[in-house]
């Protein structure tokens, strides 16, 4: 099949989320496909700045053809749209120009999709929220496949994004609660779907040495890792605050080592130590050598570097105020989560304390990603859907057209965040039969349907105003 | 929290969360949902506020009151009638109504003759844009006294609110204070027990378990027995006249845990002194 992967950013030194998990998917679909991708000259995400040639260049096994953006984004004119749209009653009009804000703008992309969709058997978009997906799905809807990379966000709750969720051919769900969020935003629940995710590529355990990490940066005593970018919206200000509190109930020294790039300052301590941006190798042995992987975000639509903890046998401490991770450690049976400090320090303290307890976590959390993340059941999934497609023939163009001119001026759509409130959260702790087999033991109480609807309390960051 | 007993396929995350969370609600002494504050403020009121400052129905008698004075008990005006210059030669009867209102204008002039009309018409449309008025101000100071009244409520409630969940948590705390200060006597007891029964090696100089500073050693138990007599001596002292019951049983106990610290660390340095 001919395939085209369409994503705001590509390249190999570009590591966002959904632009690092759209280049798994490429380079992995291009051993049994044709894959194209269809990216903008962007290198960074805050300005969309034309940076990389357009045109035509290959990465890997894949061929990438650049457009460049039309505009650069202005984040003072985006803030305020943002605002506009997420906390007050405003009109569809305001909402396309909220999205012609956020970008990246490139009409030529998009006018390549309208005239070469023809040429494509299925296209797969990654990122709903972003200018290219909304137009790009819009101009070739009948063979749109959505990877829609959807965090618990106001943006979700936008008036423009439901005909979108609905007139796909098919959603790559990165995990039950954004399918679920996804349904109730949109109620898309007969667009065929499936969770799927993303794999990573696990080092052989021969190759991972986590003494020579230790050896590289003088890390001696047991330790836990943070790997990430390090930024409130992550939850890394809490992380710091309810670490330094733990450290006075401790009785042996316990470390904090932090892998990424810093947004934020951190805390003079000689147990918190920052590493700085690792390379693969680097953090599979980091990963090898901690005591648990730290998960403080708030905001994820799928952990990578969670997965990538579990294949590596090491138990996971998230925040349980992110649906998404507290879900996954409900299903994996792999990892455990806090909601204030005082689970915080039990929870660390059991991980860290109990080796039995963090050996069966870390097992189950193995075990977990060989049902659900190995490469090839990743692959099976998306081959799946494809067969699937392809058996139900070409569809028409069934996307609803926008609203008339009058009705897009009215202003009388809800804001976005008052949307999102309403949305159900919590962790969907029922993995769907043949969607995501969770290796549960036998004797374990069964597991409830999603919880109801509830709302949650304060203590999240204020919510973002897109990337 | 190392106490779970384990084998790696019983391992249930549900249970061990559930596990933590009493574990967290044992050490806190009470864990109250916010439901439960709001239950605890509304119910059990009278058991965490100072009776005397604020009534524990104070809630519901201000919800009481509240209905009672509201502008909304009140019956509905009746509807304001139009009045114009045309109004007092108008007739209801259809087509004889029209016939009649006519003859009236007609016979104007006469009714002119006796009397003036016109003052009656302005009087009584004048009345009536008051009652317009009238009704208008006061829907507009009954809506005022309404919102203020449910921001009112609003505050009352989240004072009340606050108040008990502060009351909670001090409550807790002083249960927490108390068992630090239990524990904290009994490392000082314990220590000094340790400091009495080390042995030292003969040649080296004995060292202070508590201050970790090497002492004089005089190896003479009556010296020993004398020191004990002081520290006592000068605990009671500092305990003053009034001793363990001057401000009531936790502020005595508070200032005995602080003393016996002190005394520790007396009792370590003495004997180097004497």
């Amino acid at each position: 099949m001919k395939l085209a992967v369409v994503v705001q950013r590509y390249g190999a030194d570009i590591n966002g989320g959904a632009e690092l998990h759209a280049r798994y998917i490429a380079e992995r679909l291009a051993r049994t496909h044709d894959v194209e991708v269809l990216t903008t000259c962007a290198r960074d995400y805050v300005t969309w700045r034309n940076e990389l040639p357009a045109g035509e260049e290959r990465i890997g096994p894949v061929r990438v053809r650049r457009f460049e953006v039309s505009r650069e984004r202005d984040p003072d004119d985006f803030g305020r749209r943002s605002f506009d749209v997420f906390e007050t009653p405003h009109s569809l009009k305001d909402e396309l120009a909220w999205l012609d804000s956020e970008g990246p703008t490139s009409p030529a992309l998009v006018a390549h999709i309208e005239r070469h969709a023809s040429d494509y058997d299925y296209l797969f978009f990654f990122s709903y929220r972003y200018h290219h997906s909304y137009h790009g799905i819009r101009a070739a809807a009948g063979k749109a496949i959505l990877v829609p990379t959807a965090e618990r966000d106001p943006a979700i709750g936008l008036g423009i994004f439901p005909p979108v969720f609905r007139g796909v051919r098919a959603l790559m769900y990165n995990s039950h609660e954004e399918r679920a969020m996804i349904h109730a935003a949109s109620g898309n629940e007969m667009v065929p779907g499936v969770v799927v995710g993303v794999g990573s590529e696990i080092p052989p355990v021969s190759s991972v040495n986590a003494a020579r990490f230790r050896q590289a940066y003088d890390i001696r005593g047991p330790f836990v890792l943070y790997v990430g970018r390090i930024d409130e919206n992550k939850g890394c200000r809490e992380l710091f605050q309810f670490f330094q509190q733990f450290q006075f109930t401790l009785r042996r020294p316990l470390q904090l080592v932090l892998a990424g790039k810093a947004l934020l300052p951190i805390p003079d301590s000689p147990m918190i130590r920052h590493v700085g941006f690792i390379s693969d190798e680097e953090k599979f042995d980091a990963l090898a050598g901690c005591e648990a992987l730290m998960m403080p975000s708030f905001y994820e639509s799928l952990s990578m570097v969670a997965i990538e903890a579990w294949a590596m046998g090491k138990p996971v401490l998230a925040n349980a105020r992110c649906d998404v991770l507290q879900g996954q450690c409900l299903r994996s049976n792999a990892g455990l989560f806090y909601s204030d400090y005082p689970e915080f320090a039990e929870t660390l303290h059991v991980l860290t304390t109990n080796r039995g307890l963090a050996t069966a976590l870390g097992e189950h959390g193995r075990a977990y990603h060989a049902a659900n993340y190995a490469w090839p059941v990743i692959e099976g999934k998306y081959d799946a859907m494809l067969q699937r497609l392809q058996q139900a023939g070409p569809a028409p163009s069934t996307i609803e057209p926008l609203p008339g001119w009058l009705s897009r001026q009215r202003g009388t759509v809800p804001p976005a965040s008052e949307v999102l409130a309403n949305l159900p959260s919590g962790p969907a702790r029922l993995a769907s039969a043949g969607t995501e087999p969770a290796p549960r033991p036998a004797g374990g109480p069964p597991r409830g349907p999603r919880r109801g609807s509830r709302r949650r309390h304060g203590h999240r960051p204020p919510p973002r105003q897109g990337r | 929290m190392s106490d779970f007993s384990l084998r790696a396929d019983s391992v249930n995350v549900e249970d061990i969360m559930r596990q933590i969370r009493a574990r967290v609600k044992e050490k806190r002494g009470a864990d109250y949902t916010e439901d439960e504050v709001k239950e605890l403020a509304s119910v059990k009121l009278e058991k965490f506020l100072d009776p005397l400052a604020v009534r524990s129905g104070l809630l519901d008698e201000y919800r009481r009151q509240r209905s009672t004075t509201s502008l909304l008990g009140i019956e509905a005006p009746p509807d304001l009638y139009g009045f114009d210059a045309e109004t007092m030669y108008a007739s209801s009867r259809g087509t004889a109504g029209s016939i009649l209102r006519t003859l009236r204008r007609w016979l104007n002039p006469l009714l002119k003759l006796f009397i003036n009309p016109n003052p009656l018409i302005h009087v009584l449309n004048l009345q009536t844009s008051l009652n317009g008025y009238f009704t208008r101000s006061i829907g507009r100071v009954s809506d005022h006294l309404q919102q203020r009244d449910a921001l009112n409520f609003e505050v009352l409630n989240n004072v009340v609110v606050e108040l008990t969940r502060l009351s909670i948590e001090n409550r807790n705390l002083k249960m927490r204070v108390e068992s630090l200060n239990t524990r904290l006597d009994f490392a000082e007891r314990r220590g000094r027990a340790l400091e009495g029964v080390v042995q030292y090696k003969p040649g080296s100089s004995p060292v202070s378990l508590t201050t970790l500073e090497p002492v004089a050693d005089n190896g003479n138990p009556e010296d020993a027995d004398k020191t004990g007599r002081r520290r006592r001596r000068r605990r009671g002292r500092r305990r003053g006249p009034g001793g363990e019951g001057g401000e009531g049983a936790e502020g005595g106990e508070m200032g005995g845990g602080e003393m016996d610290a002190g005394g520790a660390s007396d009792g370590g340095s003495e004997p180097s002194q004497s």
